[in-house]
């Protein structure tokens, strides 16, 4: 049944003009969209109020089928850009959605500092364990042993725990989903677009025109299952406890999930104390 | 016999945004897909929802769709997000 005259729930979010998007045939980035759109529905967030930024790779595409106010930043630059969105009109949503390589390797530190100073943001990162835009080179997140196009005998490197790096930073909200459990990413983005503070979730996204390729995982449906069969969900433990390893055990669920004062309200704070004293 | 019978949704695809990724067919707890040898003007095979009265709307074929071509639509009254109240009484 076609359904070319129906209207599809998530229009009114999408530049429906743009779609079929670029994406690979079972790509993550395409749920993690859907998800988006579904939580900002839920949580009844205006769209003239929502910024989304995003980075270079991938998921740097992603706001660019967003029917908000979006930005395609340069590579890494993507949380000093909401930073700067955030500080000079706090009454916008920022949320910052871009890849491992983006947000970790070229990001890297602007990510811990963003959490350290807790800015009211929601970053969301679709992990898919390579740098696929570029053709699967090896990045921080590729597993352990792992096959790319840059270590042909496998990765010597330990991948780093975002979930960990992001707690010990000092996010506000941590939660480690994998695009098969696209209800409870839902919920969970709309809990960290609730959320006044730096909220981060971590996406675990199948690859499989690249990483699945290189690593001979078979088809899309073959790395969803193998996905779906390494994931197990324990809300609250310690994330340096929350293991990740692509064929053993990947742990999911809300880590953490705390209050601290919001990096704006410090700054009015502050500007209040500074000219009550000039 | 006709409450039985009667079907809970109606599901749209847009088969020209289609990747052919199989996610719906083999996601379907009700096995409500399967897929076609047709093929759409990106060149990928498409599914077909051949048991559309099985549906149980449990979404989550609409969820997993990478391309956001799925939509399905609740044709009874009463149904809420989640488990389908829909489909309790028809089995006592």
């Amino acid at each position: 049944m076609s359904g070319g005259e129906v209207k599809f729930p998530l229009d009114g979010f999408l530049r429906r003009d743009r779609f079929p998007h670029l994406w690979c045939q079972g790509c993550g980035l395409g749920i993690i969209l859907g998800a988006f759109c579904r939580a900002v529905q839920e949580a009844d967030i205006d769209l003239d109020h929502l910024v989304v930024i995003s980075g270079i790779g991938c998921a740097g595409r992603l706001p660019g089928y967003l029917n908000c106010d979006t930005f395609h930043a340069t590579h890494g630059r993507a949380i000093p850009l909401a930073s700067g969105a955030k500080i000079a009109n706090p009454d916008l949503k920022v949320v910052v959605i871009g890849g491992d390589g983006d947000l970790f390797a070229i990001g890297g530190n602007h990510f811990v500092h963003a959490a350290r100073r807790n800015i009211e943001m929601l970053v969301i990162c679709s992990n898919n364990f390579n740098y696929g835009m570029t053709g699967g080179q090896l990045g921080p997140t590729t597993p352990f042993r792992a096959l790319t196009k840059t270590t042909p005998f496998g990765n010597w490197e330990e991948p780093l725990n975002l979930v960990q790096l992001a707690a010990a930073a000092g996010a506000t909200y941590v939660a480690r989903w994998t695009v098969t459990y696209a209800q409870r990413l839902t919920n969970s983005i709309e809990k960290g677009l609730r959320k006044e503070g730096f909220a981060f979730i971590e996406v675990v996204s199948p690859c499989p025109a690249i990483y699945g390729e290189m690593n001979e995982q078979g088809s899309a449906w073959q790395m969803w299952e193998e996905l779906e069969t390494v994931s197990r969900i324990q809300h609250g433990i310690p994330p340096a406890e929350a293991s990740f390893d692509l064929h053993e055990r990947i742990i999911c669920g809300d880590f953490i999930d705390r209050k601290r004062v919001g990096y704006t309200l410090r700054l009015r704070q502050n500007r209040d104390i500074a000219r009550g004293r000039s | 016999m006709d409450e039985v019978q009667r079907r809970l949704a109606h599901i749209h695809i847009r088969t020209s945004e289609c990747k052919g990724c199989r996610y719906c067919v083999e996601i379907c707890p009700k096995r409500v897909y399967e897929m076609t040898m047709v093929y759409n003007e990106q060149g990928y095979r498409v599914p077909r929802p051949s048991h559309e009265e099985e549906c149980i709307i449990c979404r989550r074929c609409e969820t997993a769709c990478p391309d956001l071509a799925i939509h399905i639509e609740h044709v009874s009254p009463g149904y809420r997000r989640g488990v389908s109240m829909e489909v309790l009484p028809l089995r006592s």
